[in-house]
């Protein structure tokens, strides 16, 4: 018997009945050894359209694995057809499937492999829940976009994006709308009840998987197709606070951008710090906010005070900002900004963190890869 | 070789001998770590209720974790154990009646160390407690002139979570050091 081709598929939005099942089918696949894989290293994703979330779940993983083959399953036709998209009509057998495989792999370039940024051990994160193997993925939280001149409106431009088209606007004015009518507030999307927030807005509940949660959080949604209602609890989900679902919606919605208006050359100043231990850790965020809590900075100073990525420190201030974390001096007390300088060389802190990351696994274990 | 010194106090129970025990690379030397409260007790008044704990960084600098309850008899003792030390981390438990009266308690004792090095506050077993006052306790030490001090939420048990509280240490030392 010839060996069969390995090959690394991820699902992008299966809820977790769905993903057993799909993986008993996978073992089945003429022609392949299908490996259900993490996300990041995997050769080939395999999306379901026909869902409400469909175009959400192809554009997000379009976006962050822009060179990786797509496998559309689906009765109507694949969505969003790229160069890259193949589809597999419903309902899908493993002759049908090992074909549209062998047609995705050689759709895709060499490059494709590309995608695997991080290798992680195989596991299903539910939604809410820390996920470890994504915060390894600081693409994920802060893109690719390379430092803007601020001097250029154009660049300025692209570095910033409206919060209110994304899940993240659509979280807050779901908060905003439990506060003023003191009541448990549900977003819709069609005839589907995605969050609940409690009255306080404090508490929310999701019946989406991470992965479609993600989704619909990087990319600009089609505002008529959701609402926000008064709704009663959900009784299939357990609270969970919101702070860290809003922090991660910021950072998807930024990615490295930071939200339309907020200026790049004044001071921010760092009112508390976030609980970090429990949000999504974004690339040196401890050395951001060590900064802004001592030594008030503007976004362009900051990054080239610490040598950062402008991306890092504008992602991390978007998600500070959602969670109320943050002010900007205002610009008429402000004086020329003067960069906070390095204290004299050997004094404590110089150097060692790192130090003490290589030694301690587990905290550094790529969290923070830029 | 460099060597620093970070202090770890806060309540009896708060996790102080976990959070050294997740950090170290042996097992701390902790005779006291068994004994019931009584004769915790007990021992301090001889023993200072010290325990320390060591790792052994990557250039081959050492970090030493010492724990204390604060409650050392002489003054004297207490100066001898911060000299020279990179920072405190205190551990409140905040299961436990009111973290932020244990808060302003032992920041109270320590308070002319924190002027000269760095603090952070690490809230434990939040397993236990209702929800933690993190907020609270940020504010409070804002009011009181100790700046934007980091507050989280940790495990002490969990090397993960308290690497973070000493990183964030670290770096208000020294925010622009490249690492
Ligand atoms: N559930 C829980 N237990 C913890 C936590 N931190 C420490 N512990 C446990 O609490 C107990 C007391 O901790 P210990 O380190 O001896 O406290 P110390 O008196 O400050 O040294 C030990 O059994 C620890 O394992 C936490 O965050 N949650
Ligand atoms: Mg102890």
């Amino acid at each position: 018997m010839s060996r069969r081709r390995e090959v690394r598929i991820c699902h992008g939005g299966m809820e977790e009945a769905e993903v057993r099942r799909f993986e008993q089918f996978l073992r089945h696949v003429t022609g392949f050894e299908c490996l259900l894989a993490e996300e990041p290293e995997a050769e080939v994703a395999v999306i379901d359209t026909d869902g409400d979330l469909g175009s959400y779940l192809v554009r997000a993983h379009r976006m962050l694995y822009p060179a990786r083959p797509i496998i559309h399953v689906s009765a109507q036709g694949s969505l969003g057809r790229d160069a890259l998209s193949v589809w597999a009509r419903k309902p899908v057998d493993p002759a049908a499937f090992g074909e549209a495989l062998a047609r995705a792999l050689a759709a895709a370039t060499p490059a494709g492999s590309s995608d695997s940024l991080v290798r992680g051990r195989q596991r299903r994160p539910s939604a809410l829940a820390r996920d470890r193997n994504a915060e390894r993925i600081a693409n994920l939280y802060v893109g690719s976009m390379t430092d803007i001149d601020v001097r250029d409106a154009a660049q300025r431009e692209r570095a910033s994006y409206h919060p209110g088209n994304y899940l993240q606007g659509f979280f807050e004015s779901a908060r905003q709308f439990a506060g003023e009518n003191g009541t448990v507030t549900a977003l819709m999307h069609r005839q589907e009840r995605i969050l609940t927030l409690s009255a306080d807005g404090l508490r929310v509940t999701t019946s989406l998987d991470r992965r479609s949660l993600r989704s619909l959080g990087l990319i600009p949604l089609a505002k008529q197709d959701f609402r926000i209602v008064s709704g009663t609890p959900d009784p299939d989900h357990v609270w969970q606070p919101a702070s860290p679902l809003l922090w991660e919606l910021a950072l998807w919605a930024s990615r490295g951008r930071i939200p339309a208006g907020v200026p790049f050359d004044v001071p921010v100043h760092l009112l508390r710090w976030p609980n970090l231990t429990r949000l999504g850790l974004t690339p040196d965020a401890i050395r951001i906010a060590a900064l802004w809590s001592g030594h008030p900075t503007s976004l362009v100073l900051s990054a080239r005070t610490l040598q950062l990525p402008q991306r890092n420190v504008f992602a991390f201030f978007s998600a500070c900002r959602a969670l109320g974390l943050v002010r900007l001096k205002a610009a008429t007390e402000q004086a020329p900004e003067v960069p906070p300088t390095a204290p004299a060389p050997g004094s404590a802190g110089r150097g060692l963190f790192n130090r003490i990351l290589a030694k301690l696994p587990g905290l550094h274990d790529g969290t923070e890869h830029r | 070789m460099s060597r620093f010194k970070i202090i770890f106090s806060g309540p009896a129970g708060a996790g102080k001998s976990a959070a050294i025990a997740a950090i170290s690379d042996v097992t701390p030397v902790n005779a006291l770590a068994d004994a019931d409260a009584a004769d915790r007790n007990r021992a301090s008044a001889t023993n200072v209720g010290m325990e320390h704990g060591t790792t052994l960084l990557s250039d081959g600098s050492t970090l030493h974790l010492y724990g204390t309850t604060g409650e050392e008899p002489l003054e004297a003792a207490r100066d001898t154990l911060m000299a020279g030390s990179t920072g405190l981390v205190l551990l409140i438990d905040g299961s436990r009646e009111d973290p932020l009266a244990d808060l302003v308690q032992f920041v109270g004792t320590f308070e002319r160390f924190i002027a000269g090095t760095g603090l952070a506050i690490g809230v434990t077993h939040a397993d236990r407690a209702g929800s933690l006052p993190l907020k609270e306790m940020a504010e409070l030490l804002q009011q009181s002139g100790f700046g934007t001090v980091p507050v989280f939420e940790v495990d002490a048990r969990d090397r993960r979570d308290v690497s973070m509280l000493i990183e964030a240490l670290l770096n208000l030392n020294d925010p622009v050091a490249q690492p």
